[in-house]
């Protein structure tokens, strides 16, 4: 029936690289134990001449003083079609090369965004680490070593099969840091994906929907309600365990849930706007409270329809 | 723990009268008062006297104005345990409350599973009555072998897909139902679901209790305190349990930062663990299927839901939730040479919904259903 994939390739090598900077993993936290300290798909700003753009890296770290490190996650799902060596190279350059971009970011919004954390920093350096499959790695070693040489950049994989980090490409700044990675057999990272962070920014479209609808029926359910105001959704998805965007401002987040309401009013049509009061929505069939079955046929449907878009 | 002087107001005590004792577990951390109003605003509809409360910090006690019945409404150690309990003199309000609390989808009745009930055979040598209970359900059946297309089945729930079942009451001691009944028939059958007995002690002295599988103790007569010693027991049986599923639960905490977004702050990932079920190999097949139409269709009484994510012959794996805490789980069923194991990633659960998931396994599957710990 529905061949479905939930583990999103990226989102994996976002949480085993998260795993590393959290001080609950204890023997893998290769980075948290150096006093290092990360987090996920933040939003920083480039300064583009006059213009202000905004840009959003996988993952943002720094040992609190001197360095900052950016990472940019490859899971490379079929996003590239394989033909001669040639345009190999040509493609994974092409790929590395968007991670330089981060050089230009702005310092200021990086200092603000580590004030946020209660952390201060002045001047620092900053270093770029491209995170990529490993099976995907072993494919095309050299070529990737020379891109990432040429861009010079740093290059880490995770081996997702026997469970192992590796440094390939680039050197830390960080001695400590060099140390830990130079061993040949590369480090051991948790042997199960965490489940740190379930959506990113990255998240593919039909997962959210999923998720956002799942959370939302489960809720009705649970309070046997069948009506609920747009305020409270807010609420529901950052309360729910794993919280949906809750590292998000509240503002970018009320932007997500508008569209993904949006699209669960006009697309699955699994709610309505209510006839009687503004911002306010019901279930499209309030039978779905009482029947298991019909909950079931929803998340079916959406599920095949993520199965159907890979 | 509690204690029995708060139980009961002294003055109160008429020991021969029926005293109900409900041990209800709540998923959210509410106050005795909101539930309290979730649930007398149900029951008023259908009771036409006046009630009148009063309030002692966490204790709250609803009279009818003509006494006839009393329900005290208390929170024990932690948000997750309540306890009603009342007494009455006239059955009438029994099933509105039960109504009332099925109504409540966060909040559940305790589980006494057929050992913790066999455990209170410690109290009393003999047993009056034991009830034996097992189900069959057909459904899964005409599922599959029937030609019923799929966009039909809607209309076949209602009316082919009831659960069926059938109850037998034998009144024999328990240790003589499993020596002669267990050969003749079905072994599972023999599993205690309610027990009724008189629990001996020398201090406060004798009383005629029943206890079933959803941890209500019904005081029949005798001595009151007694009675009292066994709702103790199956607090205390319940905490433990919870204490014990609490190793694989998630739990997570977040401060909110200026911009309105949250920081984790404190997390413990969640710990996949496993349950294993005894059968013949040639069963197998039909309890996969069962399997799974219970873990993504389940039944309008159960409420938990899912979809499914992979099947290859017998093995598949599925994604459930189930309302009581909005839990969200991974499962995967799988059988190797020995036994079909069941692999648990708890996602989003707290251990109520553990709770609930082994016992729904346990009832509607088979009364083999172990939690067998940590997968590794």
């Amino acid at each position: 029936m529905n061949k479905l994939d939930w583990d999103d390739l990226h989102n994996q090598l976002l949480n085993w690289t998260y795993s590393l900077y959290r001080k609950e993993y204890r023997e893998i936290a290769y980075f948290s134990n150096e006093r290092y300290f990360g987090r996920p798909d933040p939003s920083l700003d480039i300064e583009d001449g006059s213009k202000r753009k905004i840009v959003t890296p996988d993952f943002i770290a720094s040992n609190g003083k001197e360095i900052v490190q950016i990472h940019d996650i490859k899971g490379f799902e079929g996003s590239i079609h394989w033909s001669s060596d040639e345009n190999n190279e040509t493609s994974i350059r092409n790929k590395l090369k968007k991670i330089k971009t981060y050089e230009n970011i702005s310092r200021d919004s990086i200092i603000a965004f580590f004030q946020k954390y209660g952390i201060q920093l002045n001047n620092f350096t900053i270093e770029l680490v491209v995170v990529l499959d490993f099976r995907f790695y072993s494919r095309y070693p050299e070529i990737f070593d020379k891109c990432a040489k040429q861009l010079g950049i740093i290059v880490w994989t995770i081996d997702v099969d026997q469970y192992k980090i590796r440094k390939h490409v680039g050197r830390h700044i960080d001695k400590n840091i060099e140390k830990i990675f130079s061993g040949k057999n590369g480090l051991p990272i948790v042997p199960r994906c965490p489940d740190i962070i379930l959506m990113t920014r990255q998240t593919d479209r039909d997962l959210k929907r999923y998720h956002f609808t799942a959370n939302l029926i489960s809720f009705f359910c649970q309070e046997s309600k069948k009506i609920i105001k747009f305020d409270e959704i807010d609420d529901i998805m950052v309360n729910s365990r794993p919280p949906k965007y809750e590292y998000l401002t509240l503002e970018e987040r009320k932007r997500e849930w508008e569209a993904l309401l949006f699209d669960a009013i006009e697309h699955s049509k699994i709610f309505k706007r209510s006839s009687t009061s503004r911002d306010t929505y019901e279930l499209h069939n309030p039978a779905i409270l009482e029947s298991p079955y019909l909950r079931h046929k929803i998340l079916e449907e959406l599920a095949n329809k993520r199965g159907a878009s890979r | 723990m509690i204690k029995s002087s708060e139980l009961i107001e002294t003055g109160d005590i008429l020991s021969d009268r029926p005293y109900y004792h409900y041990l209800l577990l709540s998923s959210k951390d509410v106050k005795p008062s909101a539930i309290t109003h979730e649930i007398f605003s149900y029951i008023f509809q259908s009771l036409s006297e006046r009630l009148i409360f009063s309030k002692d910090n966490e204790t709250i006690s609803v009279v009818t104005v003509s006494k006839k019945f009393r329900f005290i409404i208390q929170k024990i150690d932690t948000a997750q345990y309540l306890l009603i309990y009342y007494n009455l003199s006239n059955e009438s309000i029994k099933q509105p409350l039960e109504n009332a609390i099925a109504r409540i989808k966060w909040l559940i009745f305790t589980w006494m599973s057929p050992e913790d009930l066999d455990s209170f055979e410690n109290y009393s040598s003999e047993y009056d009555v034991i009830n034996l209970f097992t189900s069959y359900d057909p459904y899964y059946l005409l599922k599959k072998y029937s030609k019923i297309q799929p966009e039909l089945h809607i209309d076949y729930n209602e009316r082919w897909y009831k659960p069926r079942s059938i109850e037998v009451n034998i009144k024999i001691p328990k240790g003589d139902a499993r020596e002669f009944l267990g050969t003749i028939l079905n072994q599972k059958i023999t599993e205690t679901v309610k027990l009724r007995f008189k629990a001996k002690f020398s201090n406060p002295g004798e009383a005629t209790i029943a206890i079933d599988k959803d941890g209500k103790v019904i005081h029949e007569h005798g001595e009151l305190r007694a009675t009292e010693k066994i709702v103790s027991d199956v607090i205390q049986k319940t905490s433990t349990k919870l204490m014990d599923f609490s190793k694989y639960a998630t739990f997570r905490s977040y401060s909110k930062l200026s911009d309105g977004s949250f920081d984790l702050t404190d997390y413990k990932p969640a710990q996949l663990f496993y349950y294993t079920f005894k059968m013949p190999d040639e069963k197998l097949e039909e309890f996969s299927v069962k399997l799974e139409n219970l873990l993504t269709i389940s039944k309008k009484s159960l409420q938990i839901y899912g979809v499914r994510l992979s099947r290859e012959n017998r093995d598949f794996s599925c994604l459930t939730y189930i309302p009581t805490d909005r839990s969200e789980l991974k499962m995967k069923f799988i059988h190797d040479d020995e036994s079909p194991i069941l692999i648990v990633d708890p996602l989003n659960a707290s251990p109520l919904g553990i709770l609930t998931l082994t016992r729904i396994l346990s009832e509607k599957m088979t009364w083999s259903t172990k939690l067998s710990g940590f997968y590794e």
